[in-house]
């Protein structure tokens, strides 16, 4: 009950200043023509850009409210305890690999099995999970080792010698939360239901940066996510928590190697194969962020040309073939947020710059970060009210908007281009701290 | 007064942007001189991909199957 108040004080909070921002922006924008001396037609650009944020921004965070009344109704458990497979690929994850394993196992549900496939590691990797496997049944726990291939591959030979009717596919530097499975496999109740995505959270928030990703994970992509799964079309299931449905994998080829978004395009494959994808915000799964700027660019840079590569991939589906008019809806919102979005910031950065060095210093400038810095702060204050996160986290929204936004999308728009002119690409893996 | 302050603001906002693009080309470039020099490193030591292909397990794929609802 007392939650509950909570989010119905936030939402009320967060619409009134929003009403209030929105009616002094109005007026603001209303004085344009006096007072304003940017060029007439960047001004229309900025407001056009600045209304479509808002209207994008408020329509997801509604969705995502919706999921979440619906999320109370919907079961806890699972009526049956189907048989699930978790399988952790795993290369160089020698500082990692332990605790991931550890937390696998101590999973409250009742019927798993736990596949690490090693990588073809150069380090202790190996070592380490064959000494924890020592302490289990091979019907508990198994360890397999090939040689390196890419995650893609080492998925897929996880999934072939997999003996469960689900599949749990993680990374080995997450660590699951006990109830992640329960939760998650709650919903297979439902035949249609393929896949469901799980709830990611950054584990190091230890620095400013950490604790920007851990703003962008909840109220990025986990609202996102949220309300994609109202319509039971999620676009992106996150690789450290994707539950499948075996069958389901089979049927769509499992992993494919020929993007390095090799979630995206099974998750993309999945939908447009006319499997539901469902979210679950309580199966949750704590993961390492990269610590420093060199890795942010190095995870960003393959996150762009990937999500890139799976639209360009099922891009046939854009104008038909889909199987449902919900599912066509969801890939256009899909390409038009992963690539409309970025280039809207970057080109309104762009004319404010333009503005800047003509000699003119709008009214509008400070408006607009202000009314988007606002909007973020409305919507953490939500996600941080429905998923009983850090309160600090409301802080960082102000430099969220400032650097972390706009130095992500200028990095991603960059990326496009390397993906258009083909650029070569070497899968270049992230380093660990074993901070899970 | 007022026009001051939106001045002032819109100068510091200005110049942070200016900061983040220059910042995350920089990044960038400096992204893809790694790249660069990791790829010709691999180019020497990578292994076979006959070799790797061995290894993959084969899925049946079909084409998109019919909707299933």
């Amino acid at each position: 009950m007392t939650r509950r108040l909570l989010q119905a004080l936030v939402l009320f909070v967060a619409a009134s200043v929003f009403a209030l921002v929105s009616a002094y922006w109005y007026y603001s924008v209303g004085r344009l023509d006096a007072q304003d001396a940017l060029i007439p037609i960047t001004s229309k650009i900025l407001v056009i850009f600045l209304v479509v944020l808002l209207l994008r921004y408020l329509l997801v965070a509604f969705v995502a409210v919706l999921k979440h009344v619906q999320h109370a109704s919907e079961p806890m458990a699972p009526s049956e305890y189907l048989p699930i497979s978790i399988i952790f690929p795993a290369y160089n994850e020698g500082p990692v690999v332990e605790s991931a394993i550890l937390s696998a196992m101590r999973q409250n549900y009742p019927n798993f099995e736990v596949i690490v496939v090693d990588d073809g590691s150069t380090d202790d990797t190996y070592e380490k999970a064959t000494r924890i496997a020592a302490n289990f049944g091979p019907n508990q726990l198994r360890v397999i080792t090939k040689p390196n291939g890419g995650k893609a591959s080492a998925l897929n030979t996880g999934i072939a010698q997999a003996r469960g009717e689900l599949i749990l596919c993680t990374d080995a530097d997450s660590r699951l939360d006990e109830n992640a499975l329960m939760r998650a496999a709650a919903h297979f109740y439902d035949p249609y239901v393929g896949a469901v995505a799980g709830n990611v959270k950054v584990a190091n928030r230890l620095n400013h940066l950490t604790r920007l990703q851990a703003l962008e994970y909840l109220e990025g992509l986990n609202l996102i996510r949220s309300a994609q799964g109202y319509f039971n079309r999620v676009t992106v299931i996150p690789g450290p928590l994707g539950l499948f449905r075996k069958e389901a994998l089979l049927e769509v080829g499992a992993y494919e190697m020929d993007t390095f978004a090799e979630d995206c395009d099974l998750s993309l494959r999945l939908l447009l194969s006319g499997w539901d994808v469902k979210y679950e915000s309580d199966a949750i799964v704590w993961t390492e962020a990269p610590e420093s700027l060199s890795a942010l660019v190095l995870q960003r840079y393959r996150w762009g040309r990937g999500v890139l590569q799976a639209i360009i991939k099922n891009r046939r589906f854009l104008f038909g073939g889909c199987p449902t008019a919900g599912t066509w809806l969801m890939f256009w919102f899909f390409v038009l947020d992963g690539i409309a979005l970025p280039a809207m910031n970057v080109i309104s950065i762009a004319c404010f710059l333009f503005a800047a060095a003509g000699g003119s210093m709008s009214v509008l400038i400070p408006l607009w970060w202000a009314q988007l810095t606002l909007l973020d702060v409305m919507i953490a204050m939500l996600c941080i009210a429905a998923e009983g996160e850090q309160l600090s986290l409301i802080l960082t929204a102000v430099s969220y908007r400032l650097f972390f936004i706009p130095f992500v999308d200028v990095l991603r728009c960059l990326t496009w281009f390397d993906e258009l002119y083909d650029v070569k690409m070497k899968w270049m893996r992230l380093e660990r701290f074993g901070r899970i | 007064m007022e026009i001051e302050l939106y001045s002032l603001l819109s100068t510091v906002i200005v110049f942070v942007f200016l900061f983040t693009v220059i910042f995350a080309i920089y990044c960038y470039i400096a992204f893809r001189v790694r790249q660069r020099a990791s790829l010709r490193h691999s180019s020497i030591n990578s292994p076979a991909p006959t070799a790797l292909a061995l290894e993959e397990p084969k899925f049946f794929k079909p084409l998109y199957p019919k909707q299933l609802k």
